[in-house]
């Protein structure tokens, strides 16, 4: 039976490799072990091994030759033995992760490398159930373990002796990474929020929460806003004319525009929780509140339904049912976004914390006047408002959010754009 | 409680005599049970029968001296006849003990068992109980041959609505007969012929056993060996012979196999990860297997390597003396099946 050598993969970021010497020759007969070829990525020159001991056969490449990840590089089997052409199809791109030891489809295909144990008796690795349990429990790669046991059996004994190695190098990095995050998220859970109020308590583990489950990274803009001012006035003054209860502040007009922003560019109107990423065709809008003695985050449902009035009044109905006490579960939970103003207190820029589960929260800051050179030439003052959006770079990249922010200073500085 | 060491043949004579003292409606019934009563040579001067052999081994010896012979009942060798009318009279007030002399001749009494003891509280809708109390006697080693010394508790452990007990010393086999007579089920009880001689601590008192519960003897925190009767004693000698390679054995002395102690056999198991079930039993469809089966659905996440069983083998039981001791499952036969389990034991002991 012939076995086919595969470029390995070297490190994460390799996609491909050079042939960069033949050791041996078709026709040469080579011992399991026995390097082959070397290749080299990036970085790296690696020799790789033959997989068991029979005649080099073939060889799909010379010298110079670039190879993707996976693709056949040669195939080993016994003399007069004819590779067929499924061999080198055969040869699906696994991906070998030398530095990572990422699972390989099957032991057979790791070429023999530093640092890998094999199983190499057989493709199947004999592990117990409970052997088998803790691993997964432990997040343990069963194809770095030998096992002890009888018939080569991987048993609990094996597991226990990895988890007390001190340097677990066989584990994969991201792995390690997520165990030392779980390390750091479980280990002072017990005590977040103790001997606080209720309140107190809940905002504690919700803030612990969100930073130690998210990556979160905040991007900082100014929006242009005379002309959203502009359009408040005139919208006043037409609800005066009519009479009207309604009380439009900017931060109803800037909800109105991170709402259809939002409807743009949904990837930022989503939640992502244990394993499950959901976007929301709907925005459910939640409102950092502040209260004397903490804060709340009251949530317009169907915020993407309302127009600039019924936005107005249901921000004004949720905020006040928040602050006097009348919040319930209801009320305070299902948001997709959440706005944070900081506006009234001064603050410029900000990096608010993200509200847990949600992809992301806008910040507002203070009004700040400024002088700029109008394309006339002569000197004039202008209004901007400071905006910090904080996001879950987990789930979402820099570019994309930096994207939702020029949509959302379209819309603030477009202002009529509001009423569509 | 007074110390005092008695056979375990005593110990069930005793648990029969305080029975049958304590509540009149016990009564014995068998071949030979009385054993000789009413022969003229036999019989004494003051017409007692002092010297009724009681039994084929005379376990009952003196039952028949003190009850008499309407409550210690010989009859003829006709295990049908007289398993029926144990079954009729345990249906009608009576809380009989039927002895079937060895269980090699189920056969003649399976139906008054199998259909009609073990069917009739179920079929009449609970208006009869059947108090019946099955004894008799399995296990090879006597040199007693293929027909004489077969384990067939398995065979009634299959019948739904039949307790089956297998005592392994004396303490048990009286507080275990006494619970058995108790029951107002049909109730096997199963003794090993090869352990009549061996003596323990009982005390005088009248004590019961739980059925259906089993008895951890021996703690351990590596391998769990579940032994039936006789193969207690194979278990200990395991367990002491892998002490020195730092194996912990844990030894359950399954006492009931029929309802089996699920609970505590699990239990150990996800302690120790590891079960070896030591049956003397023919290999196949035994209480062995069914304890395999159950714990690897049970406790499968807990296996930290295969079942194991150890049974006689799937032949008849064999007369030639070195063969029938081939045949017995012993020490030597578990610990080479226990190799291949605690190999990973070994190893990092000695390192």
């Amino acid at each position: 039976m012939s076995e086919t050598i595969v470029m390995p993969k070297l490190g994460m970021t390799m996609t491909e490799g050079t042939i960069t010497e033949w050791y041996k020759e078709i026709g040469d007969t080579v011992e399991k072990g026995e390097p082959v070829l070397m290749i080299s990525s990036e970085k790296l020159n690696q020799d790789v091994e033959a997989p068991n001991t029979g005649i080099l056969l073939e060889k799909f490449g010379d010298v110079e030759d670039e190879l993707k990840v996976g693709d056949a590089l040669a195939i080993i089997g016994e003399e007069g033995e004819k590779p067929s052409s499924a061999d080198k199809k055969d040869t699906n791109p696994v991906s070998v992760d030398v530095m990572n030891f990422e699972k390989p489809h099957s032991p057979s295909d790791i070429p023999a490398q530093q640092g890998v144990t094999k199983h190499q008796q057989s493709d199947r690795i004999f592990i117990t159930p409970l052997a088998r349990r803790m691993a997964v429990d432990n997040d343990i790669d069963i194809q770095s373990v030998t096992g002890s046991g009888g018939k080569g059996r991987i048993t609990k004994r094996d597991i226990d002796k990895v988890l007390a190695s001190s340097d677990r190098q066989t584990e994969p990095a991201h792995e390690l990474a997520a165990k030392q995050a779980a390390a750091t998220v479980s280990a002072p859970t017990a005590s977040v929020g103790e001997g606080l109020s209720p309140m107190r308590k809940a905002i504690a583990r919700n803030m612990r929460e969100s930073l130690a489950q998210t990556a979160q990274l905040t991007l900082h803009r100014k929006a242009g806003i005379d002309q959203l001012i502009e359009f408040q006035q005139t919208l006043r003054h037409e609800l005066k004319a009519n009479n009207s209860e309604v009380k439009l502040s900017l931060t109803v007009l800037l909800a109105r525009a991170a709402i259809l922003a939002l409807q743009e560019l949904k990837a930022m109107n989503s939640t992502y929780f244990d394993g499950q990423l959901v976007e929301f065709d709907e925005v459910h809008l939640g409102i950092a509140t502040s209260l004397d003695n903490g804060l709340l985050v009251p949530v317009i449902k169907n915020a993407h339904q309302k127009t600039i009035g019924t936005l107005a009044n249901a921000l004004k109905d949720v905020t006040e049912r928040a602050r006097i006490g009348e919040a319930d579960q209801a009320l305070l939970s299902g948001s997709t976004f959440t706005i944070t103003n900081l506006g009234a207190s001064g603050i410029e820029y900000f990096t608010p914390i993200l509200n847990p589960t949600e992809t992301g929260i806008l910040g507002i800051g203070a009004l700040q006047e400024e002088l700029i050179l109008s394309e006339d030439g002569t000197v004039k003052a202008i209004k901007k408002i400071p905006l910090s959006i904080t996001f879950d770079h987990q789930i979402i990249d820099g570019a994309k959010v930096a994207e939702f922010l020029s949509i959302l200073v379209k819309y603030i500085e477009t202002p009529y754009l509001l009423v569509l | 409680m007074t110390e005092r060491k008695v056979t375990f043949m005593t110990a069930i004579n005793e648990a029969m005599a305080q029975s049958m003292r304590k509540d009149e409606s016990v009564i014995l019934i068998g071949t030979d049970v009385a054993g000789g009563a009413e022969v003229d040579h036999l019989v004494q001067d003051d017409g007692r029968y002092d010297d009724a052999f009681g039994g084929v081994f005379g376990l009952s010896k003196g039952l028949v001296t003190e009850f008499g012979r309407r409550r210690v009942i010989d009859t003829p060798i006709a295990e049908h006849g007289y398993f029926s009318a144990a079954v009729g009279a345990a249906a009608t007030g009576l809380r009989p003990i039927a002895e079937l002399m060895f269980n090699d001749f189920v056969g003649f009494a399976l139906d008054p068992i199998l259909n009609q003891g073990a069917k009739m509280r179920y079929m009449f809708g609970g208006k009869a109980k059947i108090p019946l109390t099955v004894r008799t006697v399995h296990g090879a080693g006597a040199g007693a041959a293929a027909q004489h010394s077969q384990t067939l508790y398995g065979l009634f452990g299959a019948i739904p609505g039949v307790k089956v007990v297998v005592p392994s010393n004396p303490y048990d086999a009286k507080g275990l007969m006494l619970a058995a007579i108790e029951d107002d089920n049909l109730v096997v009880f199963s003794e090993d012929k090869m352990l009549y001689g061996i003596k323990g601590d009982v005390p005088e008192d009248y004590y019961t056993i739980e059925i259906g519960k089993a008895n951890v003897v021996r703690e351990g925190s590596d391998l769990t060996i579940v032994a039936i009767g006789k193969m207690v004693q194979v278990a200990q000698e395991v367990a002491e012979r892998l002490n020195p390679d730092g194996v912990e054995v844990e030894v359950i002395d399954l006492r009931t196999i029929a309802p089996w102690d699920q609970e505590t056999v699990i239990e150990s198991v996800k302690k120790t990860g590891r079960l070896i079930v030591i049956d003397e039993s023919n290999p196949h469809n035994n209480t062995a297997t069914d304890i395999a089966s159950v714990v690897a659905d049970k406790a499968f996440d807990y296996l930290d390597g295969p079942i194991k069983t150890v049974c006689a083998p799937n032949t008849p039981v064999p007369f030639a003396a070195n063969l029938e001791k081939a045949y017995i499952p012993d020490a030597n036969k578990v610990l080479h099946v226990a190799d291949e389990i605690i190999e990973d034991l070994k190893k990092s002991h000695t390192m």
